[in-house]
């Protein structure tokens, strides 16, 4: 058999980020204006329901290739099992810091069970998807920002990662944060208290991270359009998490 | 339609892979305004969310009326905005995460 021709790094074999790239490239001819989702191996991609490419949530990699060009397999998970439990419930609970779930069994009875989300694991499988985001594509969309926001809370944003605006309409203060659902507080002069954590992705994101498939800046402009333009459609659209959710990211 | 240039009107698309793409065209060439009404047409189809700035205030386009080459913001004829004057931001259609 033929020894495998060798495959050049950069040329053959792409990162997530440049295949990110090269596929937005391709696909405009087709009418694809945001470019297309990259799946990551061990991350579930989850996107828009009527996305045109949602086939793309259940493309698995087989095998990747390290920095010299070495092939290696990854291994596959195996399909769910069918189960007897149906879910038919889910909440946060805020006391014990656990999601509780309820469940069906095949006689109809209730069962329950609780699943426990940490901050540090949702902090790790973000910084796995951030690979997928070109940094270029990240520069671009920062100098976007700068020419919506006013300079000072640009200076802001690049500082800290965040920066506040109060809405015209219903003077709810949004703080818009960086790899971050937008988090939404109302002030009074007495207090201020928060609302929720909003939580929202152009085309998809990669689940029980904070990583959406757009560069995180992109995703900060997504929701300032949003809040400004449609406010009551950015909240009907949102997953409205609490505050002290892990998934909320505070 | 061409990318990148400045002084023209056009739609700034997030994009993946490049931060966000533009779309911009000259309003005096009929065959590139053709091709930009094609383009903010298919656009609301596929459910994109369009947004335009009038003055310091932000829209979201309704509709487009392909006629008249003005995108719609409201119920009135006052609230509409000449594409050829508006450099329009569009975001793909977005999941709750």
């Amino acid at each position: 058999m033929a020894e495998e021709a060798k495959l050049e790094v950069g040329k053959d074999l792409l990162t997530y980020a440049q295949a990110s790239r090269h596929l937005a490239e391709a696909h405009v001819a087709q009418r694809d204006w945001s470019g297309l989702p990259i799946p990551v191996a061990g991350l579930s991609l989850v996107l828009e329901p009527r996305y045109k490419h949602k086939a793309l949530e259940n493309f698995r990699w087989k095998e990747c290739y390290d920095e010299s060009g070495a092939r290696h397999a990854i291994p596959q998970e195996p399909p769910p099992q069918a189960s007897e439990f149906r879910r038919v419930n889910s909440w946060w609970s805020d006391k014990y810091q656990v999601t509780v779930i309820v469940f069906h069994d095949k006689q109809g009875r209730a069962r329950f069970s609780v699943a426990k989300e940490d901050r540090l694991s949702f902090t790790l499988r973000t910084l796995e998807a951030a690979a997928v985001w070109p940094v270029e594509a990240e520069q671009k969309a920062q100098k976007k920002l700068a020419s919506l926001i006013p300079d000072d809370l640009f200076e802001l944003y690049l500082l800290t990662g965040h920066f506040p605006e109060t809405s015209k309409r219903s003077q709810v203060t949004y703080l818009f944060r960086k790899g971050r659902p937008t988090i939404a507080l109302r002030e009074t002069e007495e207090c201020s208290y928060w609302l929720c954590a909003l939580c929202l992705h152009p085309i998809g994101y990669y689940g029980d991270t904070w990583a959406g498939v757009m560069c995180p800046t992109d995703e900060v402009i997504a929701h300032l359009f949003m809040m400004r333009g449609s406010e009551e459609k950015f909240w009907a659209n949102a997953n409205q998490h609490p505050i002290d959710h892990p998934a909320a990211g505070v | 339609m061409q990318n990148n240039e400045e002084t023209l009107p056009g739609i700034y698309v997030l994009n993946t892979g490049y931060g966000d793409f533009e779309l911009s065209f000259n309003p005096n060439k009929p065959d590139e305004v053709q091709k930009a009404k094609e383009t903010i047409t298919d656009m609301l189809k596929r459910g994109y969310a369009i947004f335009v700035r009038q003055g310091q205030e932000t829209f979201r386009v309704r509709k487009f009326d392909a006629d008249k080459n003005v995108y719609i913001i409201g119920s009135t004829p006052a609230e509409e905005i000449p594409m050829a004057k508006a450099r329009a931001t569009a975001v793909g259609r977005s999941a709750g995460g």
